[in-house]
């Protein structure tokens, strides 16, 4: 498959703020995005502007589920980590991993630092949070997304570039990637031509019985 | 002929009318080089180039015309071809007795039989309502319906939770431990009745020791035999590569294989007319419970299959290339029926009671349902020795089955030929090496319209080729390099019986051959690219998928192997 090369500069793009994390041993994804929510309302109370929250799945505790990573450009590795101690207090569990270590059960640190790893090189994750994500709500194109988001590029699941003229209905729901340095907005064909984020915001709960 | 080509010189041995379309279709134009198309398009492109329809040059197939051969039996009725009587069925029907259910069995039979199906499985989910009282309350009314419908073979089964996995069909043989063995089997080994759903390697065993119970239930002849298929595998990605191989080689007898295409073929159909979700509600992505290994494409369906049997040289091509059996089916999945006109009983409590009500009339179409009848859509076709339960079990452990969408085709007879010997689907063939080996295909293409009204007209047959290359080093894997279509035949026009011939060449060490047929309505270039997959099914659009609009039928494989 023929990657779209970006007008971004080569070379590695690392994280410039210090990423925290956090573990509430979320299960499902509906689940972490609440938590991912919680957090940035506590950050954007502490002035917030730019941030960015990815989830991962990690393997550490009792069974693989999902954790946070938070990077926040404009504020101090102490108040990120504060918000993450308030967000996480509210459930039976919790884990911050904050400028000078993990807090928390110890068995959760290591998934938390490989997150977090992971996140300053933007080599994998899903993110949930990402500056520009709140311009681009109803339908635009794919050229807009990259234009007014952190979005590097749109890409179809099979692995070919969107049509940057192409209507791109967001279902206020977008949750692109990191790929290899790169934040990709994986979409696929729609009705009428356009195409839609492949995360659907309310996935069917088949059968009730699988998060 | 409006577009810029002309047919002297080729030889086509078809007489029809090609629907070229648009002039200015960039598929057709070739100033727009390849690179500059869609997949979509290009995959339209190719089958066209292939058929010698676009610039220079047929691709010289082997395709010639049946002599006047009189035009068999469809196969629900039930003549024989190749020796089998074909019969038609489905393993996963739902009923009042499951938490998303809604119809009596007999609603599911009566209308399984008048759409054509001779068998079918009741597969009801395992709960624990079902285990304490949907198992044992369903036999009167399966064993109602089997005097009613007396046309159609009616199993009980089971939807099992695979523990640490997706849902599985599990069923038996009739007899009077029918009920005994499936309730000992749900009770002890379903994942949401034993707690034994999340992703671990101890539940991981526990599916293996289910397998091995049934097993065990046969050889000591509580039950005359036991089945077990994987239900839409890739839907939620947490059927991983080695769960999936670990079942086929525990207990290789009882898992056989898995669903080639899921149900739920009407959840595509755009709103307002359908619920307008993905084709067979593949709309998941990766969870935590998900095999990592999986690329976002596995979570949507292809021309209505599922990833892992649509991808050519993916997951099913990987396991088939390790040289062991696994069959593919087409089911209904039948819980709620697209534009029915009931609903669920009034004053239902399933989890008291452990069914619902029986359904009412309701006077509006409900068109938020993604389901079709049994039979109405999908059909899964056994070779069998005669009409009894037990030649439908033994057709399908033998993997003398293809499946096929809204009656694509009439029916398929499809022989591996060497050295004076031959095998029908499923079948190992055993030759010296350096023996010619010759595939024999005769297709009677659809004499009555389906159930949309619509008579469906088949455009190409691909012939799919891997090298055996032996079992797997890493039992994650899901992809060998070894396997690609290498031949396509154009039948487009083509009505009645098409006998087709494809020479496969001297034997070497080893390959296997499926084959793969469409209306041509939706291509696109394969997710392993133009060289191993040209014209390949299209990914479904997320509402929007019509399901009449896009037909194919598949084949399971047949080996060609040296004599040692």
């Amino acid at each position: 498959m023929t990657q779209q090369t970006t007008g971004s500069a080569t070379g590695v793009r690392i994280s410039l703020a210090p990423v925290a994390g956090l573990d509430v041993l979320s299960g499902s994804l509906r689940d972490i995005d609440g938590v991912a929510h919680a957090v940035v309302r506590a950050l954007h109370d502490l002035g917030a502007l730019d941030v960015v929250i990815a989830s991962h799945v990690v393997t550490s505790g009792a069974e693989p589920h999902q954790v946070l990573t938070v990077s926040a450009d404009d504020l101090s590795a102490q108040e990120v980590e504060a918000a993450l101690r308030q967000v996480g207090d509210a459930f039976d569990v919790s884990a911050v991993l904050g400028a000078d270590g993990c807090y928390g059960p110890p068995e959760l640190a290591a998934g938390l630092c490989d997150a977090a790893r992971t996140h300053s090189f933007r080599r994998s994750g899903r993110v949930v949070v990402f500056p520009g994500d709140h311009v681009l709500l109803g339908t635009v194109s794919v050229a807009d997304a990259t234009m007014w988001s952190d979005i590097d590029r749109v890409e179809l699941v099979t692995g070919e570039p969107a049509e940057p003229g192409i209507a791109l209905m967001t279902r206020d729901f977008l949750r692109p990637r990191w790929v290899g340095g790169d934040l990709v907005l994986h979409v696929q064909a729609a009705v009428g031509g356009a195409v839609v984020p492949f995360e659907t915001p309310f996935p069917t709960p088949c059968c009730a019985y699988h998060g | 002929m409006s577009h810029g080509h002309s047919h002297d010189g080729h030889t086509h041995v078809h007489d029809h009318t090609h629907d070229a379309g648009d002039p200015l279709d960039p598929v057709l134009d070739l100033q727009v080089e390849d690179g500059a198309l869609s997949s979509l398009e290009l995959g339209r492109r190719n089958f066209l180039r292939a058929a010698g329809l676009l610039g220079a040059g047929a691709a010289g197939l082997s395709i010639f015309s049946g002599a006047a051969a009189a035009a068999e039996p469809s196969s629900s009725g039930r003549g024989r071809i190749g020796g089998y009587q074909w019969l038609s069925g489905d393993h996963h029907i739902h009923t009042q007795y499951s938490p998303d259910g809604q119809y009596r069995v007999i609603d599911h039979v009566q209308h399984a039989n008048a759409f054509g199906l001779d068998w079918m499985v009741i597969t009801d989910h395992g709960s624990v309502q079902h285990s304490k009282i949907g198992v044992e309350k369903v036999n009167p009314d399966i064993v109602d319906a089997r005097a009613a419908v007396p046309g159609t073979l009616v199993f009980q089964g089971l939807e099992w939770n695979i523990p640490s996995a997706e849902h599985g069909t599990v069923f038996v043989h009739p007899g009077k431990n029918e009920v005994a063995v499936l309730k000992a089997f749900e009770n002890n080994y379903d994942g949401v009745v034993t707690g034994t759903t999340a992703n671990s390697p101890a539940n991981e065993a526990v599916a293996i020791s289910g397998l091995q119970f049934l097993s065990l239930a046969v050889a000591n002849r509580d039950v005359k035999d036991a089945l077990m298929f994987a239900n839409h595998p890739a839907r939620k990605g947490i059927d991983s590569p080695h769960e999936i191989r670990g079942w086929r080689d525990a207990e290789p007898r009882i898992a056989v294989g898995f669903e080639g295409a899921p149900g739920h073929q009407a959840a595509g159909i755009a709103t307002p007319n359908g619920p307008g979700s993905g084709r067979g509600f593949y709309d998941n992505s990766p969870s935590s419970a998900s095999f990592a290994g999986y690329p976002l494409a596995s979570y949507r369906t292809y021309g209505g299959f599922d990833w892992m049997t649509s991808t050519v040289g993916g997951l099913w091509d990987s396991m088939l290339a390790e040289g062991k059996p696994w069959w593919i089916t087409a089911n209904s999945d039948s819980h709620q029926i697209w534009s029915d006109t009931s609903v669920r009983g009034a004053g239902s409590n399933f989890a008291t009671n452990g069914f619902y009500n029986d359904p009412e009339h309701t006077t509006a179409p409900v068109l938020t349902n993604g389901d079709f009848w049994p039979g109405y859509y999908s059909r899964t076709h056994v070779g069998a020795e005669d009409f009894t339960y037990g030649a439908v079990m033994k057709g399908l452990r033998a993997g003398r089955v293809w499946v096929d969408h809204g009656r694509l085709i009439g029916s398929l007879d499809v022989r591996l030929r060497a050295g004076g010997d031959e095998v029908p689907l499923g079948g190992v063939l055993t030759a010296r090496r350096g023996t010619p080996v010759r595939l024999v295909i005769r297709i009677v293409t659809a004499q009555l319209p389906n159930w949309s009204q619509v008579l469906p007209k088949l455009a190409k047959v691909d012939v799919i080729r891997g090298k055996v290359t032996g079992p797997v080093s890493d039992r994650d894997s899901f992809g060998t390099s070894d396997t690609s279509v290498v031949s396509t035949f154009d039948v487009t026009g083509r009505d009645g019986v098409i006998d087709l011939s494809y020479d496969l060449g001297a034997l070497d060490d080893g390959f296997y051959v499926r084959l793969r047929g469409s209306d041509g309505k939706r291509l696109a270039v394969g997710l392993n690219g133009s060289g191993v997959d040209a014209a390949g099914p299209a990914i479904d659009v997320v509402g929007d998928a019509d399901p009449w609009q896009d037909l194919w039928f598949y084949t399971n494989p047949m080996w060609a192997l040296p004599r040692r």
